[in-house]
């Protein structure tokens, strides 16, 4: 186990589907080198195939006796899609601008289509995904190489890019398919978290940068923070599909807000929910029902009194503040290994180690 | 490792995979023998993976202090802050600021902002779509034949066109436009070519309008389109509604102050047709029929009168209900009715002035506060006046006696039509549903009312944001209590220093729906489409025949600003031009513009087209002359508009930025071509033209000067030397006149700007008709509801009554429902709607690849699934859409989300996108809207305030499986 573990909580009645994350991390990281096709963060339609298509189908993670499970890579074409390019360059002579493959799949291939009969109880919500950074990762334990490996300081699992040879079990092993292949390397490669902002004090680029303000990062054991209150104090953040039994450190509030029902007339049927109950507990597992529970109780509670611990966290008054990211501790841990790490921000610093976010000089832009 | 003995068994590979792993493993073993205990604890080599991270985050990082400023000044109105990092004077990707001050603490900040788009423009400023040099067409228009030329080249011939046009006696400037479309909204840049135009007399159209997104039914009701609040208003409401609206797809980077109401105990209310990303979070999801919306709200009106939830005190002082209404001729009672004027000013004064029955005297009195009378306050105590609301008199007039009744029951009897059981099969809302809604909006203490600009894409969307407007009014809506919310606007003075001439010259303003509509032979396409049956169902029983004899009257009356000219009470008609020169900026009208033969009919009548953009858009391809522009990281810029925020966002170039081709701010550009043109007109053969004569309603002295043109457009003019005003010719400049003059913007400058995170905070003169307060969300009509300030309407009050001759002769002199005009029966069953888009800002990022590839990489369209089914289409397919206008093809999205009676598609489509390059406004018809083309009343007077709406939803169509 790492020393400390650093984690994310999405709030997925917040999350309005427009993937600013998504194209964040994109332009941060995977907009080239190979790296195209992956998309480290994605955010999908549910119900839906999500993802690559069909993730929850391809196996991996770990049975309950911690056997390590079959599993499959997922197919360029057929299950992540093949990122097509334009002839841009051919407008100004009077072309029909082109996809230079047929498009036939892609990430977000089924937004927004949901299930259900319209307009009586069609639904759909949002999930985005990254790596889950789990605690057992599947990823890990399937290296032949035992080249994938968990950071000490925060829990961040990382691809070590020098040994690793391209087997590809990794990505059979993880059960979120969270871990793709870089062709033009011949190397795995995944979400690594963005340490190389975190070090310096600047969130990942899908949270910092996520305009729905549903994702909090912090540390685990920091008790001040909104991640340890979520996870642990009022229980309503859960692991997605915790039964592949990686102890993912990526948490989801789930979706407590859907209108109701019609009835065949077109009358309200009253306390009815779009989203089905079975559709949660399959994704969030047994513990979805009290945490939907004190979800509603506390916003119950907001409603009549003003007043609510848990709605003044997830409302987030200030942006700054949905992100802990204990600074003090990332420069004792640089200092310690001769790293120099310089912050390049001071707001978001704050943390277990870190009580004053104003300690560090940062550069202004002037 | 248990598990090690098991990977060959569940490693399985699908497809074509398998083949290229086999040739790979064994090319890249690099290090040494290593031994890993546990992956999970102390791992050895973390160095090297960790350090390969770390320099390519710092490379896309670039130095801090490098470091550039933007917003994206498209049409969506966000108006976001960003950080724009580089490398080496490249740019890599963009970081929002996020540093917007929170103005209170018990409220959610506007951090971070942004969305899905703006995330990305790093990636398409480079794309191989940008135009880079001036260019030059040598084929045939849109055959894509072209000569790169020098700016110099390109700006003198656009000089000589501009002068040939101006000096030519069978033309002048009226042949001639100047117009910037919505590709760059900014207080900086803009001012460029609105400036050039204005100088010219050039005749420019109002966006607001050709784009359908003109707040008719809210100027109507207030006399003023954008009211309405700050997003963060919303945060702390009882029942936040949005009707036509998706703030989750189309206004993203507020969407949050929705959803964290509602965990702060709101009800959110969404009226839809479809399901969408906000649908889906709700408390309430109304499935609307698509354009029903009128009626709803008549519904709606129907319930708060019959179940009594309106609110009378507040109806008295704010709205004209209380106003006497002659039941002979459905005309309001004014003084000119009463009394005998002496003059001609005082009978045009009696004519603006208006009576309730006051029941403190039983006696008819004149309401204070109406456009004609001398009391400016709506203190009906001060006047011993308590009108009532209800009753019928006989009253004496010049002409003798008559009877009058009051507006509210002018209302009451309309509202009577629309019972909610009777409207259910119209709107497809139940009865319950509707007494739901009412409640919901009558009973809370605060309640917003967000109306999407889907509302102004139906034929008689005008009706649906006034009677929403009204639903506010009887329930007493204003100010700090919520109401309609269109866009707030935050007022802004001074910055006429940059696109004006301090009144030398003004410009020449046309209608913006009339002007396309007549550009692209609209009328043609009217009456090829619509039949008789399709007018008298939306325009109260009228004939098509009467119907296009009315618009090409009104037309004919419009024709070269002709009835304006003469008229002497202010503007009484639609006015529009038909130019032959263009130059255009960032608008690609022919996505844009509805129906299959505008570009042809546009191209036809225009001899000369110049386009100013920074990509290839469908205009682009088109025109006689390319000119590059810079897109929003390669500019000095600054941004307010509208109001979402109370933030004026700074655009600051990286350091060292290496230039994308030839490409030139708009300032230096229109500069650079004024220049030419002063140098044209001082040629010995044209300097005796050089004065070109217009009407002094464009220009002061009668005349535009070309031979001081330079001098005029850059301030260098002997008269603006000594007026001191600000020299102007390059984009840097005009942001620091901006700064300079604009009083809301004091005390900040461009280094405070930069310094705070590329943005400064508006001070308390922004807030227009309330007070923006340091510490609270911004709503409009505080001065009203509070300080007894008269609204700048007729009557001074919100406005229930037009008594209008067309409002009168459509049985809308109040509020109404009046279904529209798309063709109805099983021919075309199906309504093709098109809302903006979650992936675009209308045509801007449609064709990014990055965007794209979240998307389905050519144009799609949601279709119902169990339609689909019946249909024989399944997801993928594509889609022949088609009827009686044309067809374009599209893939096949198959939805639970999507209505059966319906298609989704997002619009913002470039035709040269699709199959066969046809868009998808192939099968949208165009109309005009006799209530819209209704001119010379009151506050509806055409302006900024009052023009009218292009629609976007009124064709009927089919589809099917096509074989392409």
């Amino acid at each position: 186990m790492s020393k400390r573990q650093l984690a994310m909580v999405m709030d997925l009645n917040k999350c309005i589907g427009c993937q600013t994350c998504t194209v964040a991390c994109k332009t941060q990281w995977t907009n080239r080198n190979g790296r195209e096709y992956m998309y480290w963060n994605n955010v999908e339609t549910y119900p839906g195939t999500g993802y690559p298509k069909n993730w929850m189908e391809l196996g991996g993670g770990f049975d309950e006796s911690g056997d390590l499970q079959a599993g499959v890579v997922p197919n360029i074409e057929a299950d992540y899609g093949v990122p097509w390019d334009y002839n841009h360059d051919q407008l100004q002579f009077g072309a029909q601008l082109k996809p230079d493959v047929e498009p036939t799949w892609g990430p977000n291939w089924d937004e927004d289509e949901g299930a259900g009969d319209f307009p009586n109880d069609n639904y759909f919500f949002y999930i985005p995904r990254i790596c889950n950074h789990c605690s057992n990762p599947g990823c890990l334990s399937a290296c032949p190489r035992d080249a994938i490996f968990k950071r000490d300081q925060d829990g961040v699992v990382l691809v070590d890019l020098d040994r690793c040879q391209g087997y590809r079990y990794c990505i059979a092993g993880c059960p979120y398919k969270k871990i793709y292949f870089n062709p033009k390397i011949s190397k795995s490669e995944k979400c690594i978290l963005c340490f190389p902002r975190i070090e310096k004090g600047l969130p990942p680029a899908c949270a910092q940068q996520c305009v729905g303000r549903i994702r909090f990062v912090g540390f685990l054991d920091d008790e001040e923070g909104q991640v340890h209150k979520l996870v642990h104090k009022y229980k309503v953040a859960l692991p997605l599909r915790s039964d592949y039994g990686t102890q993912p450190n990526v948490y989801y509030v789930p979706p407590t807000e859907a209108p109701p029902k019609f009835d065949a007339e077109g009358r309200v049927i009253e306390g009815s929910n779009r989203v089905p109950m079975e559709e949660l507990e399959l994704l969030f597992g047994p513990q979805v029902h009290d945490a939907m529970k004190t979800l509603r109780a506390e916003m119950k509670k907001r409603k009549e009194t003003g007043k609510s611990e848990l709605m003044d966290i997830l409302i987030a008054y200030k942006h700054s503040d949905m992100f802990r990211l204990d600074q003090e501790y990332y420069q004792s841990i640089a200092k310690k290994e001769g790293l120099s790490l310089a912050p390049i921000d001071n707001r978001y610093m704050q943390g277990k180690n870190s009580p004053n976010k104003f300690k560090f000089k940062v550069v202004e832009y002037d | 490792m248990t598990q090690n003995m098991k990977r060959r068994d569940f490693l399985k590979f699908s497809g074509v995979t398998a083949a290229l792993v086999a040739s790979q493993g064994s090319l890249f073993a690099k290090t040494g023998v290593m031994k890993v205990e546990n992956g999970k604890d102390n791992y050895p080599n973390t160095t090297y993976t960790e350090e390969m991270y770390r320099n390519e985050f710092d490379f896309t990082r670039g130095k801090k202090e490098e470091t550039g400023f933007a917003y994206h000044c498209v049409n969506c109105q966000g108006n976001c802050a960003w950080e724009v990092w580089s490398h080496n004077g490249v740019v890599t990707r963009e970081n929002q600021s996020a540093r917007y001050p929170s103005i209170n603490a018990k409220i959610p900040d506007f951090n971070p902002r942004g969305c899905n788009k703006g995330v990305q423009h790093s990636q398409i400023m480079y794309e191989k779509d940008r135009i880079l040099y001036p260019m030059k067409r040598v084929g045939e228009r849109g055959e894509g034949k072209w000569k790169r030329i020098s700016w110099d080249e390109a700006a003198t011939e656009v000089a000589e066109k501009i002068f040939d046009v101006m000096t030519d006696p069978e033309r002048g400037p009226d042949k001639l436009m100047v117009h910037a479309g919505t590709g760059l909204l900014t207080e900086g840049r803009r001012g460029a070519p609105l400036r050039f135009s204005t100088q010219l007399g050039a005749v420019r159209i109002y966006p607001a309008s050709y784009l359908g997104d003109m707040f008719s039914g809210a100027a109507i009701a207030y006399g003023e389109g954008n009211v309405g609040g700050t997003y963060d208003f919303m945060y702390n409401v009882d029942t936040s509604i949005f009707w036509g609206g998706n703030p989750s797809v189309s206004r993203i980077p507020d969407a949050h102050f929705v959803w964290e109401g509602k965990y702060n105990g709101a009800k959110v209310i969404i009226i839809t047709p479809e399901f969408n990303a906000s649908a889906k979070s709700a408390d309430l999801w109304i499935p609307i029929k698509a354009g029903s919306d009128n009626i709803l709200a008549m519904s709606v009106i129907n319930v708060i009168l019959n179940e009594k939830l309106y609110k009378p005190g507040f109806m008295k002082i704010f709205t004209d209900l209380p106003f006497l209404v002659r039941l002979d001729n459905r005309k309001l009672l004014r003084r000119s009715d009463m009394e005998h004027a002496k003059n001609e000013e005082e009978e045009e004064k009696f004519h603006e002035e208006f009576y309730a029955m006051n029941s403190r005297t039983g006696k008819p009195t004149l309401m204070p506060g109406t456009e004609g009378s001398e009391h400016h306050t709506l203190r009906l105590d001060e006047f011993g006046i308590d009108p009532e609301l209800e009753g019928e008199w006989s009253v004496k007039t010049i002409d003798g006696e008559v009877k009058v009744t009051t507006v509210f029951e002018m209302l009451k009897k309309s509202a009577a039509n629309f019972a909610p059981e009777k409207t259910k099969d119209i709107t497809g809302v139940h009865p319950d549903v509707v007494r739901e809604l009412a409640y919901d909006i009558a009973k809370p203490k605060v309640v917003a009312i967000t109306t999407g600009f889907s509302l102004n894409k139906y034929f008689n969307g005008v009706m649906a944001i006034w009677n929403i407007a009204s639903i506010c009014g009887l329930t007493g809506r204003m100010g700090p209590y919520g109401g309609l919310n269109t866009e707030n606007e935050f007022s802004l003075s001074g910055l006429g220093a940059l696109s004006g001439f301090s009144g030398k010259y003004a410009p020449r303003f046309g209608s913006g729906f009339v002007g396309e509509f007549v550009f692209g032979d609209g009328m043609k396409t009217f009456d090829r489409y619509f039949s008789d049956e399709d007018v008298r169902r939306a325009q109260n029983g009228m004939s098509k025949k009467d119907y296009m004899e009315i618009v090409q009257k009104l037309l004919e009356e419009g024709k070269n600003g002709k009835g304006n000219n003469e008229s002497h009470h202010g503007n009484v008609v639609k006015p529009w031009w038909q130019p032959d020169t263009a130059i255009i900026v960032a608008d690609s009208k022919f996505r844009r513009n509805k129906g299959s033969d505008y570009r042809e009919a546009f191209l036809k009548k225009t001899n000369f087209f110049c386009y100013v953009d920074f990509r290839m858009s469908e205009a682009a391809v088109y025109a006689d002359l390319l000119l590059p522009a810079k897109s929003h990281y390669e500019v000095y810029d600054i941004r307010t508009s509208p109001g979402y925020h109370r933030f004026t966002n700074l655009a600051k170039p990286i350091a060292n930025m290496k230039p994308v081709g030839e490409a030139m701010d708009e300032w230096s550009m229109f500069a650079l071509i004024a220049k030419k043109l002063e140098e044209v007109a001082n040629r010995p053969e044209n300097i005796s033209k050089a004065k070109v004569k217009d009407l002094k309603k464009y220009a002061r002295e009668g005349y535009h000067d070309l031979a001081n043109f330079y001098k005029e457009f850059t301030n260098t003019d002997e008269e603006s030397e000594a007026a001191a005003e600000p020299y102007l010719g390059t984009d840097k400049m005009a942001v620091e006149a901006a700064l300079e003059k604009c009083e809301q913007y004091a005390p900040w400058t461009m280094e405070k700007m930069y310094k705070a995170g590329g943005f400064l905070q508006l001070n308390e003169k922004a807030g227009k008709t309330s007070p923006l307060y340091s510490d609270r969300p911004f709503f409009t009509f505080e001065d009203h509801l509070y300080k007894f300030e008269r609204l700048e309407t007729l009557s001074g009050r919100q406005t229930f009554y037009v008594d209008h001759p067309m409002f009168i002769k459509l049985g809308a002199a109040t509020n109404t429902g009046m279904e529209g005009i798309r063709p109805q029966g099983n021919r075309y069953p199906f309504v093709l709607m098109t809302p903006h888009a979650r992936w675009s800002i209308h045509s801007n990022y449609k064709q990014s690849r990055i965007l794209q590839r979240l998307q389905r990489g050519v144009p799609y369209v949601q279709v119902n699934r169990m339609v689909a089914k019946k249909k024989g289409v399944e997801d993928g397919d594509t889609i022949r859409i088609f009827n009686s206008l044309g067809e374009f093809y599209a893939m096949a999205k198959v939805s639970s989300s999507c209505p059966p009676d319906g298609l989704v598609m997002e619009h913002g489509w470039e035709p040269y996108m699709y199959k066969f390059k046809k868009g998808h406004n192939e099968v949208v018809p165009t109309a005009l809207n006799l209530l819209e083309m209704a001119d010379g009343w009151g506050h509806l007077k055409f302006g900024g305030l009052w023009d009218g709406n292009q629609y976007a939803y009124d064709g009927a169509i089919d589809f099917e499986k096509a074989d392409v």
